[in-house]
């Protein structure tokens, strides 16, 4: 099967373009930096099937960051029958000394000015005929998410593939990654594009745009997303209205109702019953917290995430926050992981690729895994402790505490030192209802697709701790720590569901709430050690991954401690 | 025209050229470059906080005093 790379500047449409031949949904974001691993996915491109490669953004074939190292690594040492690069045509300028460095490699290549509408919004104008005849490559406009274009550069990559033979070829310049865009390629390209590229009107800096990035507009903006965006979609009609209805109503009134009677009916033993209903049974404890708890917050916290990415956003907040990040060891570019981590801690663990150096990346985890609470903890606790507001504000204040000072402890601990920040920030767009739902609800299924497992065998297994009494020795062994926290000793499941999935954590403890098990105080203590406590299984999956065992077990160690060390020191001021 | 001085000296609203980038990291280089602000390069410096926001022909490049500090520039007028 012949193999097409889809490479180019971060941001210029490659993983939209992806999306488009392949039918398979890559994340597609208004940033630069969205894809940081590579995809594949065949497409059917003049009858044929042809292998589609997304490649992480690169600005040159000299990478900075890890998920760049990549992108040059596929494009320098592997050999693809054709590479399309794929620039945002007002900025050819500085996008094309990237193609002459492409160039230099042997495999075909095919130039494609995309965000053509935007473009010619502006005025610009482009000879692409000529351009094509003095790089001696087909240059192609497209405007992707318009669909304009598209068949065209489909046809022309059918023609392009056809043309060469069956052989491989080999890829010639073995060392590619050192020609990288010097200056010598800027001024070349300046001469190529003299006569073939024009450019427009100059895009105004004003309106929102000029608002976002005020120091008091913006830090309005930002309370004014965070309260409706977190408190009132995801706190109140998430984790509040929603989950209302689909735990309270369907699975407490029908569908565990009608389970029970059903497994009465036809499951002889006891134990079997006990599995499916039972305490901790797959559909009483295990379907209810996933669907009923879990879905209805997650989906509304990617929903609106996904608003927030697509709009362009968040590389505006990654410059407003440069100066606090410094504090504690990064730089603004650490903003997009840590918010991500709001969202999925073991996504943002992925996207600290993006980061510079190795020493801000072990920070960022550090924090993820320490302070960052993920979207299912963050609804319900806002949900349960939203009825005793100063409890509320007390846990944002004790996690936004621990999130500095171990930031600026492990700053001064660490050796090594922060990189400069730079970032492009790309326009602002009006996000599509088309893109934000089909994120969501891709993000919602890869989610789905990492509990439901997880939750069978946590059903499973607590199930056999319970029937063979292994479960009340190991949950009598917790007790005394729970005591020194001034908890009940109903919460070890909770922090045992917590070990496999934080979301699951919270579920149980949003569990206990309902069934007014736990007192306030007692309510808002659990709240900050659950949300300080240990990462779930998937994401220390991913960190052992990227950070290595290591560094994975010193983390998880002192996060363990430090969480348990706050739930005894608040259990000795507040009682 | 204008003092030869850093972008990070510049105030809100300055048009210019660019010089030169005072570094011989190429790394730095390397981003700049890539970002469009190479040496000739003319600019508007939109926004500053605790660095700056400049726009070079179509693209926004927010870059931190440290960074800024290194971009010599000519503003016009
Ligand atoms: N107006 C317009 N926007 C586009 C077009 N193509 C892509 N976009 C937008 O550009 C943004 C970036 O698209 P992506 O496909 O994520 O870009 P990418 O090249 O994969 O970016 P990285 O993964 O960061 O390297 C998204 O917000 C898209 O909606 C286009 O033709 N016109
Ligand atoms: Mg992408």
């Amino acid at each position: 099967m012949k193999t097409i790379v889809l490479a180019g500047s971060p941001n210029t449409g490659k993983s939209v373009f992806f999306c488009s031949l392949t039918g398979k949904y890559t994340t597609v974001s208004n940033y630069p930096g969205t894809t940081v691993e590579i995809f594949r996915g065949i497409a059917k491109i003049s009858g044929k099937a042809v292998e589609v490669i997304d490649t992480p953004g690169i600005y040159s074939l000299k990478p900075v960051t890890e998920e760049e190292a990549v992108s040059v690594r596929l494009l320098t040492e592997t050999s693809p029958d054709l590479i399309l690069h794929i620039v945002d045509a007002k900025n050819l300028q500085r996008m094309l000394p990237l193609t002459l460095d492409i160039l230099k490699g042997s495999t075909p290549l095919i130039l494609v000015l995309n965000m053509m509408d935007e473009a010619e919004r502006l005025g610009v104008r482009i000879h692409k005929k000529e351009l094509s005849r003095r790089l001696g490559i087909p240059v192609l406009e497209t405007s992707i998410t318009k669909g304009q274009g598209i068949n065209a550069l489909k046809k022309e990559i059918g023609s392009q593939l056809s043309k060469q033979g069956n052989a491989k070829r080999k890829n010639r310049h073995g060392n590619l990654a050192l020609v990288h865009s010097s200056f010598k390629n800027h001024r070349e390209a300046e001469k190529l594009l003299d006569g073939v590229f024009f450019k427009g009107a100059p895009n105004a800096f004003k309106g929102l745009e000029k608002f976002v990035l005020h120091p008091f507009g913006g830090s309005v903006l930002i309370t004014f997303i965070l309260y409706v965006g977190l408190y009132l979609i995801v706190g109140r009609f998430g984790a509040g209205y929603l989950v209302n209805m689909l735990e309270g109503e369907l699975f407490g009134r029908l569908i565990i109702p009608w389970a029970e009677r059903w497994t009465e009916m036809y499951i002889p033993g006891v134990m079997i019953r006990q599995l499916l209903v039972g305490e901790f049974g797959i559909i009483a404890l295990g379907l209810r917290y996933a669907f009923g708890i879990i879905l209805p917050i997650v989906g509304t916290f990617f929903f609106v995430f996904a608003i927030l990415e697509d709009s362009g956003y968040l590389p505006r907040i990654a410059f407003l926050a440069d100066g606090l990040m410094k504090k504690i060891g990064l730089n603004g570019r650490a903003i997009i992981p840590l918010i991500l981590g709001f969202g999925c801690g073991t996504m943002a663990v992925l996207v600290t690729r993006t980061l510079e150096n190795r020493r801000e990346r072990i920070i960022a985890t550090f924090l993820l895994t320490l302070a960052v609470p993920c979207s299912a903890q963050l609804g319900l606790i806002l949900a349960i402790l939203s009825s005793e507001p100063r409890y509320l504000l007390g846990w944002i204040i004790v996690i936004t505490a621990f999130f500095t000072i171990t930031g600026v402890l492990i700053n001064t601990l660490l050796p090594g030192r922060r990189t400069p920040f730079f970032m492009e920030l790309p326009p602002l767009r009006l996000p599509t209802i088309k893109a934000v739902t089909q994120k969501t609800f891709a993000r919602m299924r890869w989610y789905f697709s990492e509990i439901i497992p997880v939750f069978m065998f946590i059903s499973i297994f607590l199930w056999l701790l319970t029937v063979t009494g292994i479960w009340g020795v190991f949950s009598g062994k917790l007790t005394p720590i729970l005591d020194l926290m001034g908890l009940p000793q109903s919460l070890s499941t909770v922090f045992l569901y917590g070990f496999f999935r934080r979301d699951y954590g919270a579920a149980g403890l949003y569990d206990l709430y309902m069934q007014g098990l736990v007192n306030s105080v007692q309510l808002f203590i659990a709240a900050v050690v659950l949300t300080l406590f240990v990462p779930c299984v998937a994401q220390l999956a991913v960190m052992v991954k990227e950070r290595g065992a290591v560094v994975t077990a010193l983390i998880v160690l002192t996060v363990a401690v430090t969480a348990v060390i706050a739930g005894i020191m608040l259990n000795k001021i507040l009682f | 025209m204008g003092e030869i001085t850093t972008l990070n000296e510049c105030k809100e609203k300055t048009e210019g050229t660019i010089v030169e980038i005072s570094s011989t990291d190429s790394r730095i280089l390397g981003k700049m470059m890539s970002l469009g602000i190479i040496p000739g390069a003319s600019f508007i410096l939109l926004r500053r906080g605790s660095g700056v926001i400049v726009q070079i022909g179509y693209t926004k490049v927010a870059l931190d005093a440290e960074l800024a500090m290194l971009v010599r520039i000519k503003p016009r007028r």
